[in-house]
Formats: structure tokens, C-alpha cells, sequence
């Protein structure tokens, strides 16, 4: 039986949430009212569950971020980012990421480096490689630089 | 929670304290060392004594009373189990004499007169045992039977008068007395109690008897005269024994450990009992309390590091004041909160901490400049693994902008996001060694500055909701504002970041 969308709330609405031991308590009979909480008005609650759904590894739990990668809110793009990290074998991440590593803000990019270089997302190299070359600022270069190194 | 500090005495010792007053603005306190001798701690009216051995092996706490100005008797168990004794003329001391005996609790005295005392302890066959001093030679031991399993504690509310409690086998409360010409009892007062007996006489034939209960509440029981009320409960969850002491006819004032650790109170004055109220620290022994004058009260227990400690209520407040550790905490902002202001967070924190004794002190606030390329990316942090002593690269970068900060100043870092490796959080402490600081995210309650900061200073997470440092969100606080308990504000008050 899933939980509430209350008990989600104050399940995953933590100053320091340890997600593996909120997703060990969770089924997949959760998603839905994670993602309805990815929209959530609150951007604390939002973005702990944009990282639940990462941890969730599962194709619905994918689905479920594709209004957080798209979302005007960098801050729910940043955790969407990250959260990918988790999500990056199943078909449909490479798209968002590389979706990401296209963002005008410069947080996202970053976060979406790093999930590229996590989860050794090879098949971006390329992507990594002409992001790099119209990267404006220095150190987000040169954290693409070593990313594409590392794949 | 104000007054929540104490004065340390120093020392180190290993029993619980024995405390007198021979007179107005005079105490005496005793308790045994490391190397099992007796030591001594006085305050002479402007300054505080010793502490002086006054040597002995002593096998349990020392007790202490005085018949007379300028006059202490103070008694302890000896290597032998007998009762050793040592006294203070007015001049010198005199001592160690043995009194004899084997006893196996610990010893409880009383003085119904000048140059008078009676001393009770439990004997080999956990009968009580009596001796007495009549002002020229020691009588006794005489057994007064019964089968106790606690120490005994005796009162007097007059001259020639005594009563003298213990808990049977039976787990009540049982009373024997001395009417100036024969023992009465033993009588059972029923209950079921859980520590030893403390009680008080605030006058004729009044008597106030205390313990704790089976349900580790606080029980008081009394003697009004011409019959026994109570038992009521006075609740609370206390440890060990109740201490009690009355300053003035129809007052009393008890004192306990409570689950935290610190001292509470509560208190009669004359129509109503106040409190509970916590009187903080982190003790080790029971409470020691004497009242040299009418409104006044001196406390003594051991602290965690096995020093003495001294509260004192002068009439009007508890000392000594509010501690003087502040804590500066500077503010930099890359982005601004989105739900409270960054005054709004701040404002709770020194609401918080000042509640503790710990006042915030901003030291000042910066904007960081997030359009240079070295600045922005660190607004939206990777803390890494967010543990302790493990910042991440990123942690350490923005840990260069330390504008205005001392070395034991905290830094605040106002993010837009937080992250570590597992998601997204709230904030995180972990810094680097001699850099003091936590990162916010903008999107942060009203108490995750304070709560960081609480890391920052050496705080655990708690399973407490109404607790500032609870790992259940501080979104989530049922009872705002979130409380610091007792040995919370020990380790803040320890840290070295709080001067």
C-alpha cells in the first residue's frame, strides 16, 4: 500500500535526508505522488523528491523527472541533474542529460557533468566535448575537460 | 531556559557532595578525592577555600552537619566499614577517631542541639544501627531492627526529637521516631519507592518526605502535625535520589537529576508547587543543597569531568548569569532564501541559542559576487559525502571567503542548492579544519541555519521533533521554537568556537 502524499511529505522533507533508507521504505505503488511532489510548490519538498525518484532506478521513476529536467526552475533542473547519477543505464537518461548539459545555467551544466562522470555516460562524449568548447565560464570547463577525459 | 550555568570549583571527585553551613554566608562542602582521602571546599563569605585533604580512606560519601557557629562533625565510612569521624573546633581539626561499627550504607546524621548528634546506618543484618554523641561521650550502636534496603535518613524538627525513614523490604517507606524519651516504630508508610528518602522539617512538627516513585516520578509524603498526608506525585522522570531543602517556614525546595542529565526544580512556597524548571548542567552525583539565609540557596554537584560545580539562587535569580560564551556567526550570501529571509533564519538561530545561554553575535554579512567565475559554480554546492571532517572540494573552495572571520568565527554560506551524493539536502556542516562553517540552501526552513550551526558546534542528530537537532526536518518542529537540552548546550558551550 503506498504512502500518503502527507506521509511522503514527511518522509523525504529532511535538512539532511538519507535517501537510502527513505527508497527502503518505498515501493514502486510510491511514484505517482513522488512525482506529483517533483511539482510541489515548496522547492524543499520538490527537490527531495526529484532525488528519491533518482534512487528509485526504475523506467516510471525516469519518466517522472522529465518535468524536472524540463522545469523553469533551475534549482529542480540542478536536483534533476544530480538524480540522474542513479538513472543513467535505463533508455531515455542519455536524452535529459544531454538536454542538461545544454542548459543556459551554469549549476545544471555542472551537475550534469558530474552525472556524466558518475555514471560513465560514454556514449556523451561528444557531447561533453563541443559543450567544452562553448563553455564560457573557466572552472565548468575545466571539470568538462576532465570529465571527457575519464570516459 | 535561562541561568542554565554553572560555576565550576574544580577538583576531582568521587562521591556524591556533603554540604554545610555553620552560619550566615559560610559552606562548607566535603567529598572524597581520587586517592580516597576526604577533601574539603569552604566559601568564607568573599572567597572560596581549598580544596585541603583532611587525608582518611574513605569507603563512602562523607555526611557532614554542625551544632554550633564555627563548628563541623563530618563522618565517613572507613576501609574497615566502620565509622570514622573527623571535627572542626573553630580552631583546627581533630581526628580521624573511630566510632566503630560495620555498617553497609551510607551514613545519615542529624543534630537536634547544640553540642548533640545522632548518627544512623544500615548494620551486617540491614537492621538500623544508632549512635549518638550527648555532648560529652559517644553511645551506641544500638540496633533499631528492622531489615532497611536503603540508607536511612534522619530529621529533626525540634529539640530531642528525631524521625528517621528508610524503605523496607516491602519497597514502602517505613518511619521510626524518638519522641525524647522512647523509640516509636517502626510504622510502614506505604508507597513503593525507588531511591532513598529525602525529607525536610520547615517547622514543628512538620515534616516532608520525598523519593521516587516506581514510576520514576517525583513522591512527596507529609507530617503536618498530627497526621500523614500524601502520597502525591509531583511527576516529572527523575534519576537517583530527590534532594530537598527549606530556606523559611513553609517553604521547600527539591532538586533532581533529570533524564537529560541537568538539575530541575521544583518548589513549595506556601500555597502551590512551581516548576518543574531545568536548572541545566550535565552532573554525576546526586545534589548537594544548603540555605545559609532565608531566600537563599547553594547547590553542589559533581560534573561530567568529575569536578565540583556550584549554582546559587541569591533571592531574586539563579547564578551565576547567563554564560558570556558568545557565538559570532558571518553571513555570506551567493543567493538568497526563497521561503524566510536570511534575518528571518538568523533571527531564530539567536532566538535559539540565546535561550541556551549562548548569545549570537553577527559578525557581518557579505554578498558574494556569483557572476565571478570562481564564485559561481559554488552556488549550487556538491558537499560530497556531507560528513564530518570530509569537505569536499567545492567546501573548500568557497571556504576562502572568510572576509571579517576569525579563526573561531562561524562562516554561513547562503546557497541557491545543496547537494551531496546522494541528493539534494537543506544544508550541510562539514568544513575544513580551522574554517568553521555550514552551507544553507535557499530553499531551507526557518531553522536549518541554526541547525548546521548546531553541527558546526558539535551536535548530533536526535530522533525529536521539538528538538533543534532533529533528523526528522526541521520543517517538521511540532513545538516551535525548537528546544537545545542540557548536555546540547554542554558540548556548544565546550566547543571552541563558542568564547
Amino acid at each position: 500500500m503506498p504512502f500518503s502524499k502527507e506521509e511522503l511529505i514527511k518522509m523525504i522533507n529532511l535538512d539532511e535526508p538519507d535517501y537510502q533508507a527513505i527508497v527502503s521504505k518505498l515501493s514502486a505503488d510510491d511514484i505517482p505522488i513522488l512525482v506529483e511532489l517533483t511539482k510541489h510548490e515548496n522547492p524543499a519538498i520538490a527537490t527531495k523528491a526529484i532525488s528519491v525518484l533518482g534512487q528509485m532506478k526504475s523506467d516510471k521513476a525516469l519518466q517522472g523527472l522529465n518535468d524536472a529536467v524540463n522545469h523553469p526552475d533551475p534549482v529542480r533542473r540542478i536536483a534533476a541533474a544530480h538524480s540522474l547519477r542513479n538513472l543513467a543505464t535505463l533508455p531515455g537518461s542519455t536524452k535529459m542529460l544531454e538536454k542538461l548539459l545544454d542548459d543556459t545555467d551554469i549549476g545544471v551544466r555542472k551537475f550534469a557533468l558530474k552525472t556524466v562522470e558518475v555514471a560513465k555516460v560514454t556514449s556523451l562524449r561528444e557531447k561533453v566535448k563541443a559543450m567544452n568548447l562553448k563553455e564560457v565560464n573557466p572552472e565548468i570547463k575545466a571539470l568538462g575537460e576532465n570529465v571527457f577525459k575519464k570516459l | 531556559m535561562p541561568h542554565l550555568n554553572w560555576e565550576s570549583l574544580g577538583g576531582i571527585i568521587t562521591t556524591n557532595i556533603s554540604s554545610v553551613s555553620w552560619s550566615s554566608n559560610r559552606i562548607d562542602n566535603f567529598a572524597r578525592g581520587t586517592d580516597n582521602a576526604m577533601y574539603h571546599r569552604w566559601w568564607n563569605g568573599s572567597s572560596w577555600g581549598g580544596w585541603e585533604s583532611l587525608g582518611g580512606i574513605i569507603t563512602s560519601e562523607p555526611v557532614a552537619v554542625s551544632w554550633a557557629p564555627n563548628r563541623i562533625d563530618v563522618f565517613a565510612k572507613g576501609q574497615d566499614n566502620a565509622v570514622w569521624h573527623r571535627w572542626w573546633n573553630g580552631s583546627s581539626w581533630g581526628g580521624w577517631e573511630s566510632l566503630g561499627g560495620i555498617i553497609t550504607s551510607n551514613i545519615s546524621a542529624v543534630c537536634w542541639g547544640p553540642n548533640r548528634i545522632d548518627l544512623f546506618a544500615r548494620g551486617l543484618d540491614n537492621a538500623m544501627y544508632h549512635k549518638w554523641w550527648n555532648g560529652s561521650a559517644w553511645g551506641g550502636w544500638e540496633s533499631l531492627g528492622g531489615i532497611i534496603t536503603s540508607d536511612p535518613t534522619a530529621v529533626s524538627w525540634g529539640a530531642n526529637r528525631i524521625d528517621v525513614f528508610a524503605r523496607g523490604t516491602d519497597g514502602a517507606m517505613h518511619h521510626r521516631w524518638w519522641n525524647g524519651s522512647a523509640w516509636g516504630g517502626w510504622e510502614s508508610l506505604g508507597g513503593v519507592i525507588t531511591s532513598n528518602v529525602t525529607a525536610e522539617c520547615w517547622g514543628p512538627n512538620r515534616i516532608d518526605c520525598f523519593a521516587k516513585g516506581q514510576d520514576n516520578a517525583l513522591w512527596h509524603k507529609w507530617w503536618n502535625g498530627s497526621a500523614w498526608g500524601g502520597w502525591e506525585s509531583l511527576g516529572g522522570v527523575i534519576l537517583g535520589d530527590p534532594t530537598v531543602i527549606s530556606w523559611g517556614a513553609n517553604r521547600l525546595d527539591v532538586f533532581a537529576k533529570g533524564t537529560d542529565g541537568a538539575v530541575w526544580h521544583r518548589w513549595w512556597n506556601g500555597s502551590a508547587w512551581g516548576g518543574w524548571e531545568t536548572l541545566g548542567g550535565v552532573i554525576t552525583s546526586e545534589i548537594s543543597a544548603t540555605a545559609w539565609s532565608a531566600n537563599r540557596l547553594d547547590l553542589f554537584v559533581r560534573g561530567t569531568n568529575n569536578a565540583m560545580f556550584h549554582k546559587w539562587w541569591n533571592g531574586s535569580a539563579w547564578g551565576p548569569g547567563n554564560a558570556a560564551q558568545t557565538l559570532t556567526v558571518h553571513i555570506k550570501i551567493l543567493s538568497n532564501p526563497t521561503r524566510f529571509t536570511v534575518t528571518q533564519m538568523f533571527d531564530e538561530m539567536r532566538t535559539i541559542y540565546g535561550a541556551a545561554g549562548i548569545p549570537v553575535v553577527l559578525g557581518s554579512t557579505e554578498t558574494l559576487n556569483v557572476a565571478l567565475p570562481a564564485i559561481a559554480p559554488l552556488n549550487d554546492i556538491d558537499t560530497g559525502t556531507c560528513t564530518g571532517g570530509n569537505p569536499s572540494g567545492e567546501q573548500m573552495a568557497l571556504s576562502n571567503n572568510r572576509n571579517n572571520a576569525a579563526a573561531n568565527h562561524v562562516v554561513v554560506y547562503m546557497c541557491r542548492s545543496v547537494s551531496y551524493n546522494s541528493g539534494s539536502l537543506n544544508g550541510c556542516a562539514s568544513f575544513p579544519a580551522g574554517r568553521p562553517m555550514a552551507v544553507v540552501a535557499s530553499y531551507a526552513s526557518r531553522y536549518t541555519m541554526a541547525h548546521e550551526v548546531g553541527h558546526v558546534l558539535g551536535l548530533n542528530h536526535v530522533s525529536d521533533n521539538n528538538r533543534l537537532m532533529t533528523g526528522g526536518g526541521t520543517d517538521n518542529i511540532t513545538n516551535p521554537p525548537p528546544d537545545l537540552i542540557a548536555s546540547e548546550i554542554t558540548t556548544m558551550m565546550a566547543s571552541n568556537l563558542t568564547v
